[in-house]
């Protein structure tokens, strides 16, 4: 029998902890436990069987901290040898302790340590890797499940759960380790912990380590609510303190296993322990908790969530907005910085539509010509780096899906599927797999029903098919189809009535793209803002709509002001309170600020108008060149000479790429490219990932004309030498902040004079100095970043690029 | 709420005891309130033996390190507290933000986090010299791996030992750098006799011309 059938059938308890029992038997505290797998396997088997005989159902093996990172090959035993002899020793154990109930060992599998990308130098593959390797591991011993536990990041938690499911059959729990507010260390609270693993399809969830069973009580709750799967508590014995060297924790088994009687009470299925817990504490649990145990009932319907790493929105009767600018359909500027790579652009306009008030960021990169699956998956990175919202994966390619999907951080929206079999066959197994709330277009093979019976039928039909994929009917939107009114005056009430219909007959959520209702028609805005409101009247879920429209927020803010849904109007008096003072002070003073003064005084907005009217006088390169660098060059000589500090330089420096954005508008528009003054590639080097420095550089060196080929941070020498071949970069400049990493900056230097010798290198970095620049071969040593921008200009003086 | 010097981070920002202009002050006053509202500040500490055995070599508890500098620092100490703390990952999500979309603001958050790091560590130490008082041990000032002598190759073993990592999420890059960026690792002695601080932390550094070094 599977541990899935035990589970259907009753209760199940884990073990409880294991390092606070090492220790007292002499483990040294910050040696691993695992170690003992093959020095004490006796003490490990006595621990396991104390467990057993206190009642527990399911042994968690001693391989918590047996990974790759840690037990590096080579040195010592493998991976593969630890997890074996962890296996050996639970099932002596279970052979020395007979029970008549079937009881389980389970792959435990902690956090890797180490922090992953972005912030963190372990990329999602590597985190994938390492995790699969333990499950093929634990196949081989014959591990009925794998547990995943004590999870705080939930990129690492979805590299681990991937791993255990591409890599075995089995039953996969999770659980992870929450503060008392409920949220990770990385931020995600417990709607979007349930959103990921729910949607990653995991057999079940819940929560150890970090809290004692009162902290975790109320969470709880919580937790129960939102999902539809069965529950573990696995608490430590409340809360620790450390004296004279040893780890106390605050309760005793008594008050713990009636705390855990509770939550069982409550609908916990799988209890144990974690840190501090003993035998005693399991004895105690089982003994309270066993005569409660019954068959697991059916789950409910939940409420739906879309998730990021550190964000959850909920998709119910308060509507929310999906900001649609991230779409080169019909935008220039986006179509050429999807295909110059010129993420600023894309970051800039994802972070205005978060400020305007959109809950999720619909990215759509189909421009042709462009390697989509990259695109994709790339700028939805980036922009993970720079918003918390949840994104809408928009594209129709499914290899550019499947890559987004897998990478993202968090549980996405799916944009779209339709009444076409093929759409449902390509994306509904993508979702089954990583989880997603999936937007379901009203049409088929024989195009768009003109009734909403027609659209309503197609509806059911999709629930059918996602339903054959173990997709609920909560992760599906149904998409009413906006239709044009100018063509058809009954379309825009046929699309309400699909709406109302879906809600009301159907219990489905809905969502629609406003905008189209207008097409054709003179000042769209009306039509659209109206047309919104009475849609959420008609019980819509979620608009796609641009959310820098002034008329469209305030239909969403008027809307749930007067349908209680913002309690005392708060989110609406918080937006309009001050319109009449926010109105006069965006009626800007037109400046007459030159653009010189502008970027002196570093003022953005004044930069960018002087830019605009300059531009109807003169030729870009003309502004360039006699008043953008000559503003920038006085307050980098008065940065050279310390009257101005590096904040001041950088205000500048922010105007002087406002009015450069406006002339790269400007040049874009009349269809020319923009003049470089040559290529340079910057990079910060192998294992330093304090980069700021470097970014300072790349933001001067871009304000000055350069083009720029940033590689980041924590880049081996390799890659930049790759680099300045493919770009044929006369100049490359290295950063590194740490003494520990200069060595890795010698060995590029030393690589790019073999590979590139046409490329001068120039270093810098706050351990460097002349000397240290001198010894290891650079050709400049930039103190500062003027003296950088000084050094580029001279590099590429004679003209050619 | 934290607290934290004006001046600290003018230094941070290469001011040099010059005072930041106006529209800087406003920025820096707008960052630092965005980030003390983010920051997660965490701490963990342990409290070990120190002793020194004949070979010169120092002990902190589990932890061994024959540092010269640190055993300057911990002259006649019979304990030492080892502390952990960070700001948290949503401090560096916030840099890491800005440095894509204005430098300025990324510049002073980055200021404006080691000012709130060092400003929470020594909330921190105020409430433990207040307990250790009590008990008549007094504090040396706190002396971190990667300060003189003492090297970031303890960092793992010092980790491991207060169980950072998975209590309060500082990690180790492959490089030895802690992430959170706005962490800190240290050692703090306790001497039964009191010690009048008035060392500076930038005395021990050979880094003479540097920009941030304390006057």
């Amino acid at each position: 029998m599977s541990i899935i059938d035990s589970l259907n059938k009753r209760l199940l308890f884990f073990d409880g902890g294991y390092g606070s029992l090492m220790q007292q038997k002499g483990l040294t505290p910050g040696i691993l436990g695992e170690t003992w797998n093959l020095e004490r396997p006796e003490e490990v088997i006595s621990i396991h069987a104390d467990y057993l005989r206190a009642g527990c159902d399911i042994l968690k093996s001693n391989t918590f901290n047996t990974n790759v990172l840690k037990f590096p090959d080579g040195d010592g035993p493998s991976v593969e040898d630890m997890i074996h002899a962890a296996f050996m020793n639970a099932r002596e154990a279970m052979k020395r302790v007979p029970s008549d109930r079937e009881r389980f060992i389970a792959l435990d599998m902690g956090p890797t340590g180490k922090l992953l990308e972005p912030l963190g130098d372990l990329s999602f593959d590597e985190a994938y890797e390492i995790y699969a390797r333990n499950v093929r591991a634990g196949v081989k011993e014959g591990a009925d499940l794998v547990l995943i536990e004590t999870m705080s990041d939930t990129y690492e938690i979805k590299a681990a759960v991937l791993a255990a499911k591409e890599n075995s059959d089995l039953p996969v729990f999770v659980t992870v380790t929450f503060d008392e507010n409920g949220q990770l260390l990385t931020g995600c609270d417990i709607p979007g912990i349930v959103a990921l693993l729910e949607g990653l399809r995991v057999d079940a969830l819940g929560m150890n380590c970090g809290l004692g069973p009162i902290q975790m009580r109320p969470l709880l709750d919580q937790l129960l609510s939102l999902t539809r799967l069965p529950v573990i508590m696995n608490p430590n014995a409340g809360l620790p303190r450390v004296e004279a060297g040893h780890t106390f924790y605050d309760i005793d088994a008594n008050t713990f296993s009636s705390v855990m009687e509770d939550m069982v009470q409550a609908g916990v299925r799988v209890a144990g322990g974690c840190c501090g817990t003993t035998p005693d504490f399991i004895r105690q649990v089982t003994d309270r908790c066993r005569p409660l145990s019954k068959p697991l009932s059916e789950a409910g319907s939940r409420p739906t969530y879309v998730s990021s790493y550190a964000r959850s929105v909920r998709i119910d009767r308060d509507p929310i907005i999906i900001g649609e600018r991230i779409n080169p359909t019909g935008k220039k500027k986006l179509k050429a910085a999807l295909l110059d790579g010129d993420m600023a652009y894309i970051l800039q306009e994802a972070v205005k539509q978060q400020q305007a008030g959109a809950h999720v960021l619909d990215v759509n990169v189909g421009v042709p010509g462009i390697d989509e699956t990259r695109v994709l998956t790339e700028v939805m990175r980036e922009l993970q780096s720079v918003t918390d919202l949840p994104l809408q994966l928009d594209t129709s390619d499914p290899e550019a899906m499947e890559s987004a999907m897998r990478y993202y951080n968090g549980k996405p929206m799916i944009n779209s599927v339709s009444g076409k079999e093929e759409t449902m066959e390509r994306i509904f197994p993508l979702v089954q797999k990583y989880g997603g709330t999936v937007v379901a277009l009203c049409l088929d093979h024989d195009g768009i029903p003109e009734t909403a019976d027609g659209r309503l039928k197609i509806a059911k039909k999709i629930y059918e098919t996602a339903a054959s994929y173990g997709i609920p009917k909560e992760d599906i939107l149904i998409d009413g189809l906006t239709m044009t009114v100018s063509t058809n005056p009954q379309a825009a009430l046929v699309t309400l009535e699909t709406i109302r219909r879906v809600r009301d007959e159907l219990g489905g959520h809905t969502i629609l793209g406003v905008s189209n209702v207008s097409f054709g028609l003179p000042a769209r805005e009306n039509l659209n803002s109206e047309f919104f409101t009475m849609a959420m009247q008609n019980g819509l879920s979620a608009a796609i709509i641009n959310p820098g429209s002034a008329s469209m927020m305030r239909a969403w803010y008027t809307f749930r002001a007067l349908t209680g849904l913002d309690e005392n109007c708060l989110q609406y008096i918080d937006q309009y309170n001050d319109t009449a003072s926010k109105t006069t002070s965006k009626l800007k003073v037109v400046s007459d600020m030159s653009l010189t003064e502008a970027i002196i005084s570093g003022l953005k907005e004044a930069a960018a108008d002087a830019t605009k009217k300059a531009l109807t006088l003169r030729e870009p390169l003309m502004i360039i060149n006699e008043e953008l660098i000559p503003a920038l060059n006085i307050v980098g000589d008065g940065f050279e000479k310390k009257k101005v500090f590096l904040p001041q330089l950088l205000m500048s420096a922010e105007a002087a790429k406002a009015a450069f954005d406006v002339i790269k508008e400007h040049v874009l528009r009349e269809g020319g490219r923009q003049e470089s003054k040559g290529t340079i590639v910057i990079a910060t080097v192998k294992d330093d990932i304090h980069d700021i420095g470097k970014n300072i550089v790349k933001t001067l060196l871009e304000n000055y004309s350069f083009t720029v080929i940033d590689l980041g941070r924590d880049v081996p020498p390799e890659t930049v030498v790759d680099a300045v071949l493919t770009h044929q970069a006369r100049l490359c400049g290295l950063s590194a902040l740490m003494t520990t990493t200069v060595p890795n900056m010698a060995e590029t230097i030393r690589l790019l004079h073999e590979k590139a010798p046409f490329c001068r290198i120039m270093v810098g970095g706050a351990v460097l100095t002349q000397e240290y620049a001198d010894a290891i071969g650079a050709d400049f040593y930039g103190k500062d970043a003027m003296a950088s921008v000084r050094y580029a200009e001279e590099v590429f003086k004679n003209g050619d690029q | 709420m934290i607290p934290v010097s004006d001046r600290e981070i003018a230094r941070y920002l290469g001011y040099q005891g010059y005072s930041p202009t106006e529209n800087v002050k406003k920025v820096i006053a707008e960052v630092l309130s965005e980030l003390s509202s983010i920051a997660h500040s965490k701490s963990l500490y342990r409290t070990e033996t120190f002793s020194i055995d004949e070979e010169g070599l120092l002990h902190l508890g589990p932890l061994e390190t024959d540092s010269r500098d640190l055993e300057k620092n911990l002259r006649g100490c019979t304990q030492v507290i080892l502390l952990g703390a960070t700001l948290g990952t949503e401090v560096d999500l916030y840099i890491h933000r800005f440095e894509k979309l204005d430098m300025l603001k990324a510049v002073v958050a980055q200021a404006c986090g080691a000012a709130l790091i060092e400003g929470y560590v020594d909330q921190v130490q105020d409430q433990l010299k207040e307990r250790y008082e009590k008990e008549g041990l007094y504090m040396r000032p706190r002396f971190s791996p990667g300060y003189g002598d003492f090297p970031l190759s303890i960092q793992p073993r010092f980790l491991e030992v207060l169980e950072l990592s998975r209590r309060i999420g500082i990690k180790l890059t492959d490089g030895l750098l802690m992430i959170p960026a706005k962490s800190v690792t240290a050692v703090i002695g306790l001497s039964p006799s009191p010690f009048s601080c008035d060392t500076n932390s930038c005395d021990l550094c050979g880094r003479e011309s540097c920009p941030y070094r304390r006057a």
